[in-house]
């Protein structure tokens, strides 16, 4: 009975304890890069957890600014960039730099960084819900060849060809995430962590039940249900693109934000594709190309890199989930 | 074994499950889910089963930005820049069917009940 009764103090204790260190979650929202990012913590220390996010939040929004390619923040960001074109070499804030030097390290023709002039047409025809001509848009490609700009990494400067303009859509939002994930993990308060920023997601860490995490996936035709839902394990990164996320349309035709660099309309073909990798930049860049390829290329190029998994619904409903990803996807019912 | 033993004992006992009583209430104050609109499109949704703690979420609006909090039982809005302050004297919002709008600012925010949120820790939109 001694032992029994011992037994029960020594359960008692280590309840209580436990309740003395339960794990505790903070979380703040805000609009950054036009969009809504998310940032939710997990730890120990309500008021370090606080304070971090807040540095995280300060990365962010350092890189929406130099990013940015409507508005100036910074004598040397995206704006000021673009204002420089065929004015010889411009010394860019590191971060651009950064970003434009890894972005074309993938040398992949169908992500192109200078299709501003081409967004800028189809934004000012977003607002008066027409749709532009092909002549127009013509004559705006010729400003997004491969030669639209060059990058001097010794110097840190870019020169971007007469009329060239880049626009940072396809992967700014990403980097930003993984950044602000970055600045998180520096801060060993910090058990646990969900950075979401307009279609990406970053995870840090493992839940307290150590299950993996559990990210929805929204049915690109109904707001109101999902796609599917993806186990996501600790340090890893999704990314969804899709036609339905910003889009007008005229007359029953969508014309969605994500632009085919060869012909300078909206991609058609694929309308959900999401990309699981390491980095959140990485999968917003995935993302994004998956959209844009043809089916049968996208589907050869998640099979043949390592580290990439995806899913992809076309515009016929079908659905490929790549076979790394069977166990972790499951279709909404 | 005493007398008195038993009645730690017992007292142990009532304490634990006390504990365990008030976690489990915790743990199940229902799905209900808080969304929040900006000029009609959705900018947030969230399970306030899974808050834990009163949260501040900032919207930019055109004359400034509403300020809203929320915590796991509802949200409110905290102070906007419109001129009549309809929101802000509306208060608090915890049942599901219940809003509070701002008109003005094009701000609004309503509890559902649903649950698809719920199971889920981020939604991918």
């Amino acid at each position: 009975m001694k032992h029994f009764f011992t037994s029960v103090m020594i359960i008692s204790s280590l309840l209580i304890t436990g309740c003395f260190f339960q794990q505790k979650e903070y979380s703040d929202t805000r609009f950054l890069m036009d969009t809504l990012i998310k940032i939710t913590v997990y730890g120990q220390d309500k008021k370090a957890l606080e304070t971090t996010t807040t540095e995280a939040f300060k990365v962010f929004k350092q890189i929406a600014d130099a990013t940015d390619s409507y508005e100036g923040h910074l004598e040397d960001d995206l704006y000021a960039l673009n204002a420089k074109a065929g004015k010889g070499p411009f010394k860019v804030n590191p971060t651009l730099l950064d970003l434009l030097t890894k972005t074309e390290a993938f040398h992949h023709k169908q992500i192109n960084l200078a299709l501003g002039k081409v967004i800028a047409i189809w934004q000012a025809h977003g607002k008066t819900k027409t749709v532009p001509s092909k002549e127009e848009i013509q004559t705006a490609l010729t400003t997004a060849k491969p030669d639209a700009f060059t990058i001097n990494e010794v110097d840190g400067t870019v020169t971007l060809a007469p009329n060239a303009s880049l626009d940072l859509g396809a992967v700014a939002k990403g980097y930003g995430v993984e950044a602000a994930a970055n600045e998180l993990k520096k801060h060993p308060e910090v058990e646990a962590a969900l950075v979401n920023g307009g279609g990406n997601i970053k995870v840090i860490g493992t839940k307290k039940d150590g299950k993996p995490w559990r990210i929805g996936i929204q049915d690109p035709r109904d707001n109101q249900k999902l796609l599917g839902t993806l186990a996501l394990t600790a340090n890893m990164a999704v990314a969804t693109s899709g036609d339905y996320q910003r889009y007008y349309e005229v007359n029953g035709v969508r014309y969605h934000h994500i632009i085919d660099p060869a012909t300078g309309f909206p991609a058609r073909g694929t309308i959900s594709a999401t990309a699981v990798t390491t980095s959140a930049y990485v999968a917003d860049y995935y993302s994004t190309l998956l959209f844009v390829l043809p089916k049968e290329e996208a589907i050869k190029l998640v099979e043949s890199t390592d580290d990439l998994e995806a899913v992809i619904k076309d515009d016929q409903g079908n659905i490929y989930i790549s076979p790394g990803l069977k166990d972790k996807f499951s279709l909404a019912k | 074994m005493r007398k008195a033993d038993y009645l730690v004992l017992v007292a142990l006992v009532l304490i634990a499950a006390l504990g365990y009583g008030l976690l489990a209430l915790r743990g199940n104050s229902s799905n209900k889910i808080l969304i929040i609109k900006h000029d009609n499109a959705i900018v947030e949704r969230i399970a306030l089963k899974g808050v834990q703690a009163e949260t501040k979420l900032s919207i930019p609006v055109k004359d400034g930005t509403i300020k809203i909090r929320y915590d796991k039982n509802g949200a409110w809005v905290e102070s906007s820049p419109c001129p009549d302050k309809i929101c802000v004297h509306q208060g608090k919002i915890t049942k599901p069917g219940e809003t509070a709008a701002c008109v003005p600012e094009k701000v609004l925010l309503a509890i559902e009940e649903p649950a698809k949120e719920a199971e889920h820790d981020a939604i991918i939109k």
